[in-house]
């Protein structure tokens, strides 16, 4: 019975030290994200680049991916949102022209 | 569906066309049709009703109802064109060597005896009663309905085969339609490069009415050192000088473009087109001799977009 009760303490050490090590972890990397918080908010609400469309007819409206703006808390570069426009070609009504049909008739002089 | 028939008569290829599911039997009629036509108005049948009224100078002479009807259209196309569109013109088409079928014509010819001149009669000498059909012309005076009856006789074919369904009758280029198609779609018609007629310069779209074409590039012969050709001028009495080499005209019916188209090909191009503007009925296409194209105004609504 002692020595179920003495393998039970174990398990209860073990699961201590994974519980500390881990919220170390955690604390040490929030200590460290910090200094880079500012530079990574600056950079999350720069404009994005959006390339400029060319001469289109019908042009799609890009919905703007919105720019995250919370706490990034592990770093590193913000991901930059890209709109990427599809030209869609578009031929105006008046410039389509059916095919002329074969004629029934044919007029000329007799 | 669009079911055609083609067959030749009056010397030209005949097509008609009409937009029904199935053909009616009497479309098989029309060949006989046209050829008791070919028979009253005909100037080279010897026992045509044409030539017998021309024999009989100073008779009175009852005609058909058919005969009555072209010699009518025949008094209003000479009163719409001021006395251009004539059926008088017969001895002056003789005295330049149109003396037969064009199919049989010497495209050549020697004699150079046409230089006399041909003193143009008048329709008004001609007694004519239109409730008995009675017709008594004066001596020397001889009918040709060269002119207009295949335009005629295209709208005639367009009335009668109208009430099986949309008809379109192409006589030997005079065209008339009797209606839209079914759907009330346009029926689609070429205009024929007088250069090259195996192609069209446009195709335009004709609703109801007609469409026709004069021209002096089809019937031309020599005689003695000169082209002749069949338009007559009545102000001369000689084929027509005139810098137009065709004339197509879009009107209310076949026979008012027939009309106009000739009268437009005498005209010449500059006056033509002033007269043609003057009817808001009428559209042309003049193509000149050098190879020119001129519309009206209202020819850009007809032409197939």
């Amino acid at each position: 019975m002692a020595g179920k009760a003495g393998a039970k303490n174990w398990d209860d050490v073990k699961m201590v030290l994974t519980t500390i090590s881990i919220t170390a972890t955690i604390g040490l990397w929030n200590v460290f994200a910090a200094p880079n918080e500012k530079v990574v908010m600056a950079k999350a609400s720069e404009p994005t680049s959006t390339p400029i469309p060319t001469a289109t007819q019908m042009m799609p409206t890009p919905t703007p991916t919105e720019v995250f703006t919370g706490k990034i808390l592990l770093g590193g570069k913000a991901p930059v949102p890209v709109v990427i426009a599809v030209e869609e070609k578009v031929v105006k009504n008046n410039q389509r022209s059916q095919p002329k049909p074969d004629p029934v008739g044919q007029t000329h002089s007799s | 569906m669009i079911h055609k028939l083609d067959f030749k008569a009056m010397g030209c290829e005949m097509m008609a066309a009409i937009d029904v599911d199935f053909l009616p039997a009497e479309m098989e009629l029309l060949p006989n049709w046209f050829e008791g036509w070919e028979k009253t108005f005909s100037r080279f049948r010897e026992d045509s009703e044409l030539n017998q009224v021309n024999n009989w100078a100073g008779i009175a002479t009852q005609v058909s109802q058919d005969f009555a009807e072209v010699f009518e259209l025949a008094l209003y196309a000479e009163s719409s064109s001021g006395g251009l569109v004539t059926p008088l013109v017969l001895d002056a088409l003789l005295n330049v060597g149109y003396n037969q079928t064009f199919e049989h014509l010497k495209l050549r010819s020697e004699n150079s005896e046409m230089e006399k001149i041909v003193i143009m009669p008048s329709l008004t000498e001609i007694r004519w009663d239109p409730i008995t059909r009675t017709i008594i012309t004066p001596p020397d005076l001889h009918l040709d309905f060269g002119g207009i009856v295949k335009g005629w006789a295209a709208q005639k074919t367009a009335e009668r085969l109208s009430e099986y369904g949309p008809t379109l009758m192409d006589a030997g280029g005079d065209i008339a339609v009797s209606g839209t198609r079914a759907g009330g779609q346009p029926w689609p018609v070429g205009v024929a490069n007088p250069f090259n007629p195996s192609e069209n310069l446009e195709i335009i779209q004709l609703w109801e009415g007609g469409v026709a074409t004069s021209g002096r590039d089809r019937r031309r012969w020599v005689m003695g050192d000169h082209w002749q050709h069949h338009i007559i001028d009545p102000r001369s009495g000689f084929p027509a000088k005139t810098d137009l080499l065709t004339v197509t005209v879009i009107a209310p019916s076949v026979n008012k473009a027939e009309m106009a188209a000739k009268t437009c090909l005498i005209l010449g191009s500059q006056i033509g087109i002033d007269w043609l503007e003057t009817d808001e009925s009428l559209a042309g296409l003049f193509v000149l001799e050098n190879g020119q194209c001129l519309t009206s105004e209202r020819f850009n609504n007809y032409i197939w977009r």
